[in-house]
């Protein structure tokens, strides 16, 4: 099943293939991903759209959240309540972000 | 400070950035590093020349450096350091950096790297060392800024021991190192507060624990990582709840005292592993369920609910499904969880655990043959004992029976490589234990196999007149892999037999008094010469039966019915 991964990351080099490591480890592969810096200094929101079952998804967001340079992990639901927030707002609008559509429509 | 001050302030002098790197290792109080030069690490080795306070001990492998900052560590629960140069010498520390992070041991490595010009170009000596220690290490970095160097120091040392501990790496290319900078404001120490558990988490499971019939106390190593033994002490002693130690977790409840099980697990006791089977309570204490402990997660304790306490979140309901959870760090979390605690009716729990005990004690019977590995290792813990030693062991079956002969009553007092199993960690753990603490007996039990892996660190302790005990428990060949043939490949023993060195005649050639032990009545006045060596290493080659298996065995993947718990040629009467 789909899942999106939303994180508030500092997107230091190396960044990606940490994050993309331990989805690699579990032999998923990412379907969409999305990086923006949000604020000076490399502060930003990575969105991530991969297939995990329940409990894979629950492990690697554990995992992820241990990570150094990944600051939150959202759950699914304020993934989806991010459209018509302010926060973090056109940094995901703009594009043609597939993955922001999906959580948008809320499947 | 505002820029404004620092213009008012006197122009500080430049210094060469590893000058500044070298004092701040001090400032942060490292007293060892484990290390291997080579060219990009140059200017770093010539600023600890000038760098009194941080001696350096000449590893003659990088490997083995990541293995005695590891002793280092765990003998202390103080960041241990080792240094490598660029390319082969840092991807030499890597098996060092897994065993670090699969067990929790703070280290910090520091490796240098080429010139920043020659980066991604296949300089002289690259390695992508951050890629390649990436999935090995809690974070890493490289520094390319000089200015950067000394506030990325100080938050590897913070993050090596913060939260779960584990190995962090900083790679620093030569320019780097040498560039001249201004010296960096000492910073306050970074605030660690220790993460508490949720009050209501904390009441439900006191209110489990009150609940409980049939509850085991399985604790891990992140209670010894904590400093939380104590806590685990009166917890156990309040609640009456028997208590089993995972192999990481030797010495944190006293395996003497009459309420432990001893190691649970594939080679633990076998009333450990009945008690968890049957409990309907497990009350796990830093410690993670892994498959040495649980055989087949679906079969495994069938009645148990489960408390889970752990400092990292992703441990939580990671292989067994925690039905009270509680994160935070454990000593924290066991002081607020005392007071809410209180005795189960543990009675007729008790009467099986002890009619297990009974029925099933670990025992060998060493007759007129060969030395038994068991015998020695028990004979050895007998001799040494009141001097309270600090062991550390090799991987293998000389492993398994020290966890299970070695009595622990102290915690950090038993080192070893648990998660990643790595051969050739037990001498060099041993050299970083001694200098962390040079006034205790630190003994090494190692095997043959695993021995050869890192040998060549004898060179160092005798160098550095560490009069560690060295205890090869010498079956002439890879006992643990043997065993596994005999038992699953149908006695096809391939590539497990070792034609040996004479082992006595290396540790001489390397700087170590050396004996060996041939006859079960030679063994301890053997080691008692050991013992009374003070001004270099010693090395006891123990010759033991090169058939003995490792009993009880729980197959790997299997339920707990698989359990065989006596050698079968024995049970047989093939074996005396």
């Amino acid at each position: 099943m789909e899942h999106t991964f939303s994180l508030k990351v500092n997107g230091t080099p190396g960044l990606l293939s940490r994050v993309e490591a331990l989805f690699r480890r579990q032999g998923i592969s990412l379907r969409r991903c999305f990086f923006e810096e949000t604020a000076e200094g490399g502060a930003g929101r990575l969105l991530i759209v991969a297939d995990s079952d329940e409990a894979l998804c629950a492990l690697l967001k554990r995992q992820l959240r241990r990570l150094h340079d990944v600051y939150e992990v959202l759950d699914a639901e304020h993934v989806r309540a991010i459209h018509g927030s302010h926060e973090p707002q056109q940094a995901l609008n703009k594009g043609d972000f597939d993955g922001y559509d999906l959580v948008r429509q809320g499947r | 400070m505002s820029t404004a001050l620092r213009t008012d302030a006197r122009p500080r002098e430049r210094v060469r950035a590893a000058n500044l790197l070298a004092e701040e290792l001090a400032r942060l109080g490292v007293t060892h590093i484990f290390g291997h030069p080579g060219g990009a690490a140059l200017p770093l080795y010539d600023a600890l020349f000038q760098t009194p306070g941080v001696a350096h001990l000449l590893m003659r492998h990088e490997q083995s450096g990541a293995h005695a900052a590891q002793g280092f560590a765990r003998a202390t629960g103080r960041v241990g350091v080792c240094l490598a140069t660029s390319g082969p010498g840092a991807t030499n520390l890597v098996t060092g950096l897994t065993d670090a992070y699969m067990d929790s041991t703070p280290i910090v490595a520091l490796t240098a790297q080429v010139t920043k010009p020659l980066i991604g170009r296949d300089g002289f000596q690259e390695a992508d060392i951050l890629g390649i220690t990436q999935p090995v290490t809690k974070h890493n970095w490289l520094v390319l800024e000089p200015e950067d160097l000394i506030p990325t120091i100080r938050e590897a040392f913070h993050l090596a021991v913060s939260g779960r501990p584990g190995p962090v790496l900083v790679d620093v290319p030569r320019d780097v190192l040498q560039a001249q900078i201004e010296p960096e404001e000492e910073a306050a120490e970074p605030s660690s507060r220790k993460r508490r558990a949720d009050p209501t988490d904390l009441r439900r499971a006191a209110l489990a624990i009150a609940n409980a019939r049939r509850p085991v106390l399985y604790v891990g190593g992140g209670v010894i990582s904590a400093g939380a033994s104590e806590e685990v002490r009166r917890l156990a002693k309040k609640t009456r709840i028997p208590v089993t130690t995972t192999l990481m977790a030797k010495g944190a409840f006293p395996e003497s005292d009459p309420q432990s099980l001893g190691m649970l697990g594939m080679h633990g006791t076998v009333y450990a592993n009945y008690a968890m089977n049957e409990s309907d309570l497990i009350i796990a204490l830093g410690a993670r369920f892994d498959d040495r402990i649980t055989g087949k997660l679906a079969t495994f304790a069938p009645h148990a609910k489960v408390i889970h306490l752990d400092v990292d979140e992703a441990e939580i309901g990671k292989n067994r499904k925690a039905d009270f959870p509680l994160v935070g760090d454990a000593k924290t979390v066991l002081h607020q969880l005392l007071p809410l605690v209180g005795a189960p009716d543990t009675a007729a729990w008790w009467r099986r655990v002890e009619e297990w005990k009974a029925k099933h004690p670990l025992r060998y019977e060493q007759g007129d043959g060969p030395i038994l590995p068991q015998f020695a290792i028990d004979r050895l813990w007998h001799v040494t004992n009141s001097r309270r030693p600090i062991l550390t062991t090799d991987v293998g079956q000389h492993q398994m029976w020290a966890a299970q002969f070695w009595k622990c009553d102290e915690p950090r007092s038993f080192i070893t490589s648990g998660g990643l199993g790595t051969m050739g960690y037990g001498l060099p753990a041993a050299i970083g234990a001694q200098c962390a603490l040079p006034d205790r007996l630190v003994v090494n039990i190692n095997g043959d196999g695993s021995f050869q892996m890192t040998m060549q660190a004898l060179v160092t302790a005798a160098e550095e007149r560490l009069p560690i005990k060295v205890v090869i428990i010498d079956n002439q060949g890879l006992g643990m892999v043997r065993q596994w043939q005999e038992l699953f490949y149908d006695k096809r023993f391939f590539s497990t037999e070792l034609r040996n060195p004479d082992f006595a005649k290396v540790a001489e050639s390397l700087g170590a008094a050396a004996f060996t032990a041939r006859r079960p009545e030679e063994v301890d006045a053997v080691f008692q010469k050991a013992l009374a060596v003070e001004d270099r290493p010693a090395v006891v080659n123990v010759i033991c039966d090169p058939e003995e298996n490792c009993y009880p065995m729980w197959p790997a993947g299997q339920s707990i019915d698989a359990m065989v718990i006596e050698d079968p040629r024995r049970a047989r009467g093939e074996k005396s």
